[in-house]
């Protein structure tokens, strides 16, 4: 794949014209944070760019949404500038999940403009294959001297020719994902090796007793959504019914009447997040709820590393604790 | 079946309220609502919460449905002390229900465990109205203590218009005009033909193993045992994973299974 070698005056003409037409969020810096949030202006956004401890998920799947204003309609179509490929990946299983339902926007309502990543120690994208940018409208990339941009789509043409770009013009080359390449799961292995919990019942067993139980994992994933409905009662005496963020891993996620609870045992929790992940999806819809952005390894402070927990189930060994 | 995927909510209003047994209330609630039997609704009060109830009523009944509520928890507690011409907020039904086409011609063969009589109430509506349809249906309803025993005068008419009524309390005192002790034991002394009879069970989740292998003993196959599951909902449309039980989800695939399917499934 070929770009066209631009600059940053140039980018921050494209982003002024994007942002006429969407609503723009990205990756920006706010006092030494990172946070995937509004953005004003193309400088604010960081190229490479590292992951958000939080992902986008906070913009489509807001946590304490009402549900009286859902499905979601914003005013301006979204445009997501500044995402990292592994983030563009879970966008579209998201969206594939929730293609039932009329709760998110369409897929041809986002903008994607995602952008060179930054991977940490965490990353392990590579492990499911994602070892080439994908998916993306437009795809910006840093060079030794300012940038270049591709279209992936006819939305991102579009895009590059009314800003003046010569789309036959292309001299760079697209890199790929700039991590050490790790061993590459076997979906259909991983998924059954999952699946046969008593096979690994000791592994799962030893991963929960480490395991705090605390969700910080299911807070950060951008594949997380389950949800609760609660009610935002206020002192005028209106009522809102919401949709609150909710983790697999709190207690009384699988109770039942009399509090008789389903999964009592903080390993039944921790094996059903698995199962979610790596067999409920792939059984219905062949992706995983994971796409080893490692937000989740980052997060946990119990020191999980969830990329080998997964390799240790897949090859039937111990998990060593790091 | 009603097949929107929806979390829109309608407003109802409570024309009827009975007492059938201590802390549990069959409100009547004014309107039409197309549903199959053993399908669920999710009432939500606001302010307070929302809670998952099977309708109860007959299917075919136009101007009212019923809700069989028992307090224990938020929601139910708040219903519970609802009047007439309160307001109720409505979302459903929704799940799958009975499979009734699978009935037609065999013998059935109806468990029921405290509460879980009220899923199965719709379904002996419909029966009774197609009584053609059906060969043998013996029901098996267990309870508690004779105190609490739900819609006794219904058991009691519904002993004329199905093959056999059984009404057994585990605790029973001398009065009671059931047998005394557990379903399953009924259930052993019955004889029912394995190769036309299908089984519903709706129960607490510790009945149905134990009602289970009576019913296997009995040279039934798993595939001819169907159970409805309890769980907590909070979306009953496929999305909020609470109520998962192993690759399907209770709300969406459920909440009634047929005992093949689930086995290997519990407790993942």
């Amino acid at each position: 794949m070929q770009g066209i070698s631009t600059n940053s005056h140039q980018l921050s003409q494209i982003f002024a014209n994007i942002a006429k037409t969407f609503d723009v969020y990205g990756t920006v810096s706010q006092d030494e944070k990172l946070n995937f949030t509004k953005v004003e202006k193309f400088g604010d956004i960081v190229i490479p760019t590292p992951k958000t401890r939080i992902p986008f998920k906070k913009i489509l799947w807001a946590n304490h949404q009402d549900i009286a204003k859902m499905p979601l309609a914003p005013k301006k179509k979204f445009a997501f500038f500044g995402i990292a490929n592994c983030d563009v990946i879970a966008l579209e299983i998201l969206l594939e999940e929730m293609a039932a339902y009329d709760f998110l926007p369409k897929r041809e309502d986002i903008l994607i403009v995602s952008t060179e990543c930054k991977p940490d120690e965490h990353c392990f994208c590579t492990a499911f294959g994602h070892d080439k940018i994908t998916d993306y409208d437009l795809h910006i990339q840093k060079e030794k001297s300012g940038y270049s941009i591709y279209s992936g789509s006819k939305m991102g043409n579009k895009i590059l020719k009314e800003n003046g770009l010569n789309l036959s013009k292309k001299e760079c080359l697209l890199k790929g994902i700039l991590l050490e390449s790790s061993e590459i799961f076997n979906d259909k292995k991983l998924s059954e090796a999952i699946n046969n919990r008593k096979e690994s019942e000791l592994t799962w067993q030893g991963v929960a007793n480490n395991c705090f139980g605390c969700g910080a994992c299911t807070a950060v994933c951008p594949l997380c959504f389950c949800t609760r409905q609660d009610f935002s009662n206020k002192t005028d005496g209106t009522s809102k019914i919401c949709l609150n963020w909710d983790s697999c891993f709190s207690k009384s996620f699988s109770e039942i009447q009399n509090h008789y609870d389903l999964r009592p045992e903080n390993v039944d929790r921790l094996y059903n997040w698995y199962h979610h992940k790596f067999v409920r999806a792939y059984k219905d819809k062949k992706h995983f709820l994971c796409t080893g952005c490692g937000r989740c390894i980052k997060a946990c402070p119990a020191h999980l590393n969830q990329h080998r927990i997964l390799e240790a189930i897949e090859k039937k060994r111990e998990v060593r604790h790091e | 079946m009603n097949k929107k995927l929806d979390l829109k909510y309608r407003e109802y209003s409570i024309i009827g309220r009975e007492e059938i047994s201590p802390g549990i209330n069959l409100i009547r609630i004014q309107g039409k609502i197309d549903f199959i039997p053993g399908q669920f609704v999710q009432i939500a009060l606001p302010h307070i919460g929302e809670a998952t109830f099977a309708i109860c009523s007959d299917p075919h009944e136009k101007a009212y449905f019923e809700l069989c509520i028992r307090g224990c928890g938020n929601t139910s507690d708040a219903l519970n002390r609802l009047l007439i011409e309160d307001k109720i907020l409505l979302r459903g039904p929704y799940g799958n229900g009975w499979p009734i086409k699978e009935l037609w011609y065999k013998d059935v063969v109806l468990l029921a465990g405290g509460m879980g009589l009220v899923p199965l109430r719709p379904l002996i509506y419909q029966m009774i109205r197609d009584r053609i349809n059906f060969n043998k249906i013996y029901l098996f309803a267990g309870f508690k203590t004779a105190d609490h025993i739900l819609l006794e005068n219904e058991l009691k008419s519904w002993q004329k218009k199905l093959t056999k009524v059984t009404v057994a309390a585990e605790l029973a005192t001398t009065k009671f005009w059931g047998v005394k002790g557990l379903i399953t034991e009924a259930l052993e002394t019955t004889k029912i033909n394995p190769k036309k009879t299908i089984a519903l069970m709706c129960g607490p989740e510790i009945m149905c193993p134990f009602c289970n292998n009576v019913l296997l003993e009995k040279k039934m196959k798993a595939d001819q045992i169907y159970i409805s599951y309890e769980r907590r909902m909070e979306c009953g449309i496929g999305v909020c994973q609470h109520c998962s039980v192993g690759k399907y989800l209770v709300c969406k695939d459920g909440p009634v299974f047929r005992l093949d399917q689930i086995k290997d499934e519990v407790g993942k």
